[in-house]
């Protein structure tokens, strides 16, 4: 088995940091229903 | 900072492929980048000839040339071609072009994912542009009257312009997203050995903020609009009062989207000044340190003051207490960043060229547009301002010198680098003071206008706004036409000849980075051995 080289190494270590960045984009994405209609439903009951 | 310098003209194993391929195809940061600001140029344009028309109707009271839903048709996407059509596609282009040039990369770390995050733009474009035409059309439905700012009800009920609206936007914020991954991946990963983050230069700071605050806030604008397709379409109610939900929560995922975004549009100006400043003062950024510090400081307070916008909704005494504290806390960081500035400039040996003379305006004109904004942070005097003319003129001298003569003061900088030919300085001082001027005949009176009680976002207005509107729209009229001038001396600059010096390896005098020290211009391929940095 050769071992992989500098190239590979740095072509793998971009696409997880992209792979972890992109997920982040998607947990902001999925959260933002809930996250918002909680939060609203919280700050109207505050107001109340 | 110190490099251990090599010659880069070596795009010795291929030369640039040709032809329509050379593009479509295109995983060169240069390319791209040249693309991207190609597509933004064409947006500035079209974003332009409908501010032209709105200032045109507005010359006089009454209704002149178009008819009111046209008019808000145009309100409409005159923000949208500027904003995701121009400002920001034109700073990602010059991202593409110097991030990599500036921290000794090869390319972007993922360049295939870069040809796509530019290639969706023309597609979104055409959706985009294709929501303010489709009402001209048999079966077309509403004119798309409701701003930028799509709220609820009235978005729920205009026609099918606003699906093409909503599909435009999840597109264009695919292609940010992607690209904002893309450059903090290269950020991170790809700086040339020894070039730590406290060595970066302060543009690629700037972007890593930036490309932080669109993964975090885009996300929240596709969520609001998806919600706002399934109102439309799916007989939810997130914003329907009638089956539960309220239109306000919208306003407030637009906002926590859209208060950003002014971050967004102007970091990387404020990135491009802090190269600029520096090379024609000819003395090194003043508070480097304090600057990415203040720049965090920005992004973090600026995710949490969204409901500034919002002071009329009727929130609670303590909420809009709060926002008001929180915006008016990030005039700090903003002032220090400012000093900075100032004091890079203090004693130095200053020359004027065109990139110099923008970067003085932005300070000026963006420092005036920050004032007004203190006065619009404070809740009971936003109660009189809100939705006058007067936050109109707030917003333009916050976004044009903040964000577009940033950009332009970058076009004028990186020029002779892109190009290899040093741009008509004659030329480029005559469009700076045409634009200049143009700008502050158009929106200095606007501030008038608001304060004596004229709406913004309307066709028609009292007698008694006349004199200042007509004021306004001759400045817009000589502002929007100075921009062919900067067409002219970009093109020129473009195909060189013999009228124009070449420009060499390092443009400016005062010039310091890594950029400088590629050829004019640049290879095809450059960096593809790391430089060292001591």
């Amino acid at each position: 088995m050769s071992m992989p080289s500098q190239d590979d190494e740095l072509r793998r270590k971009n696409i997880r940091l992209a792979l972890i960045l992109g997920g982040l984009a998607l947990f902001f994405l999925l959260t933002s229903f809930p996250f918002w209609m909680n939060l609203f439903t919280v700050a109207g009951d505050l107001s109340r | 900072m110190t490099t251990t310098t090599m010659s880069h003209d070596e795009a010795h194993h291929h030369g640039a492929p040709t032809g329509w391929r050379r593009w479509l195809y295109s995983t060169n940061h240069k390319d791209i980048g040249t693309l991207y600001l190609l597509f933004a140029l064409t947006m500035l344009f079209l974003g332009g000839a409908s501010a032209m028309l709105i200032r045109a109707e507005l010359f006089q009271p009454g209704i002149q040339l178009i008819d009111p839903d046209l008019y808000n048709n145009l309100v409409t996407n005159h923000a949208l071609l500027m904003i995701f059509g121009a400002v920001m596609p034109a700073a990602a282009g010059l991202a593409n072009w110097m991030i990599p040039l500036m921290i000794g990369a090869p390319d972007m770390a993922l360049p295939r994912m870069n040809n796509l995050s530019f290639w969706i733009l023309p597609a979104a474009a055409t959706m985009l542009i294709l929501s303010f035409v489709v009402p001209f059309f048999p079966g077309g439905g509403t004119q798309i009257n409701t701003g930028w700012t799509i709220y609820p009800p009235l978005s729920v009920q205009v026609g099918m312009s606003m699906d093409f609206l909503i599909f435009a936007i999840h597109l264009l914020g695919i292609s940010s997203i992607l690209a904002s991954i893309n450059i903090i991946v290269t950020l991170l990963n790809m700086r040339a050995p020894g070039m730590t983050l406290m060595k970066m230069p302060m543009f690629c700071w700037t972007w890593l903020v930036t490309a932080f605050l669109l993964i975090l806030v885009v996300p929240v604008l596709a969520g609001g609009v998806t919600m706002l397709l399934f109102d439309r379409h799916f007989g939810t109610s997130f914003f329907d009062a009638a089956g539960g939900g309220d239109p306000v929560l919208f306003q407030h995922l637009f906002w926590f989207f859209g208060h950003p975004e002014v971050y967004i549009l102007l970091l990387p100006s404020i990135g491009v000044l802090s190269h600029v400043i520096p090379t024609f003062a000819r003395k090194p950024l003043f508070g480097y340190r304090s600057m990415v510090g203040a720049m965090l400081a920005v992004a973090t307070i600026g995710m949490v003051v969204w409901a500034h916008h919002q002071y009329t909704i009727g929130m609670s005494l303590g909420a809009v207490t709060y926002f008001m504290v929180g915006t008016i806390l990030i005039s700090i960081p903003v002032g220090l960043m400012v000093f900075n500035f100032i004091a890079t400039m203090w004693r130095g040996a200053m020359t004027f060229e065109t990139p110099m003379l923008f970067a003085i305006g932005i300070i000026l004109m963006f420092t005036f547009g920050g004032l007004s904004g203190v006065m619009l942070a404070v809740v009971p005097a936003d109660m009189q301002y809100h939705d006058s003319m007067f936050v109109v003129a707030h917003f333009h001298y916050v976004l044009m010198p903040g964000a577009v003569f940033g950009l332009f003061a970058g076009v004028f900088y990186w020029l002779p680098k892109w190009t290899g030919n040093m741009y008509n300085e004659r030329l480029g001082k005559i469009f700076f003071w045409i634009n200049v001027i143009g700008f502050n005949i158009t929106f200095f009176p606007q501030h008038f206008l608001g304060l004596a009680g004229m709406p913004r976002r309307i066709i028609d207005y009292n007698v008694m706004f006349t004199e200042f509107n007509v004021m306004s729209s001759i400045g817009a009229m000589i502002f929007g036409l100075s921009h062919l001038l900067f067409l002219y001396i970009v093109i020129q600059t473009i195909r060189g000849g013999r009228s124009l010096k070449k420009s060499e390896n390092k443009s400016w005098e005062g010039a310091k980075g890594l950029e400088w020290e590629v050829g004019s211009p640049p290879a095809f391929h450059t960096w593809e051995t790391a430089p060292q940095i001591k």
